[in-house]
């Protein structure tokens, strides 16, 4: 959290400075070094993974916070999008608190959703004939995936956001004898076998 | 017009196509042994390739590269890795 917290804000501090120590050459208004200093604060998720697998740091601690400061700017960055585009113009608060409300409760549906999905499958589980694994898990993993983007895509939030939250409750429902067939499946190394 | 006309794509279109694709590979793997990021070469390929650089690949095919690489991503956030 301390993380997410110093990538955001410390870029949009640091420009801020930008104020005295320029202002003998040009006028440099607050409006100009916010927006500067809110461009230079995003993090690009894809070099953090790209980065983060290469140098096989995704299982150790220090990954594990970067990621997660990674998807947290993710969403800030998605509200500064909207609140940058709307400054001059007449500001509806409900477009920019619409990504933070629709994240925190999509964190809190998926968690209590995937609670409750373990419960109920440890009691019942599905049983799949033998050789159908593969396939049954391709399948689910692709709506699962494209039922995920869809919602949040159209309901205001970050898709990256949602698609981790779904990575994340796959691994933690593929444990156990809750939906043993159902381990993560790695949709990329089947897309690169087609 | 009412469907794709289809025509097969010149000598030029395939060898750069394919091309960008084999530098991708190729330029990724040394960095990645060795100092961990292979990412920044496939930066550089794709910036070489594009519109300032070089155009080679056009602005339509730069753009469903684009999209075709941020599903990817999405795929690659899910698996976690």
């Amino acid at each position: 959290m301390l993380v997410a917290i110093t990538g955001i804000g410390l870029p949009i501090a640091l420009s801020f400075i930008l104020i005295p120590l320029f202002t003998s050459l040009t006028d440099v208004s607050f409006l100009t070094a916010f927006a500067a200093g809110a461009s230079l604060s995003s993090t690009s998720l894809g070099t953090t993974f790209a980065i983060l697998s290469a140098a096989k740091l995704t299982t150790t601690r220090l990954g594990t916070v970067l990621i997660t400061a990674a998807m947290i700017d993710d969403v800030v960055g998605l509200v500064m999008v909207t609140v940058i585009a709307s400054i001059g113009v007449s500001v509806d608060p409900q477009t920019i608190a619409r990504p933070i409300w629709v994240s925190v409760v999509l964190l809190l549906v998926v968690i209590f959703g995937s609670m409750i999905a373990k419960r109920i499958l440890n009691r019942y589980p599905l049983k799949i004939p033998k050789g159908w694994t593969d396939q049954f898990a391709f399948v689910m993993t692709g709506t699962l995936l494209m039922g995920m983007t869809a919602a949040a895509g159209y309901a205001g939030t970050s898709v990256l956001f949602s698609v981790y939250l779904a990575g994340v409750s796959a691994t933690y429902l593929s444990q156990g004898r809750a939906l043993e067939c159902y381990t993560k499946y790695s949709l990329l190394s089947y897309i690169y076998r087609l | 017009m009412d469907a794709l006309q289809y025509q097969e794509p010149s000598t030029t279109t395939l060898l750069i196509l394919s091309f960008f694709l084999l530098a991708l590979h190729v330029v990724a793997w040394p960095l990645d042994r060795f100092i961990a990021c292979g990412l920044l070469g496939q930066i550089l390929v794709g910036t070489i390739w594009g519109t300032p650089v070089t155009s080679w690949l056009d602005i339509n095919t730069e753009n469903v590269v684009a999209q075709l690489g941020f599903i990817g991503l999405i795929l690659l956030v899910y698996e976690g890795v």
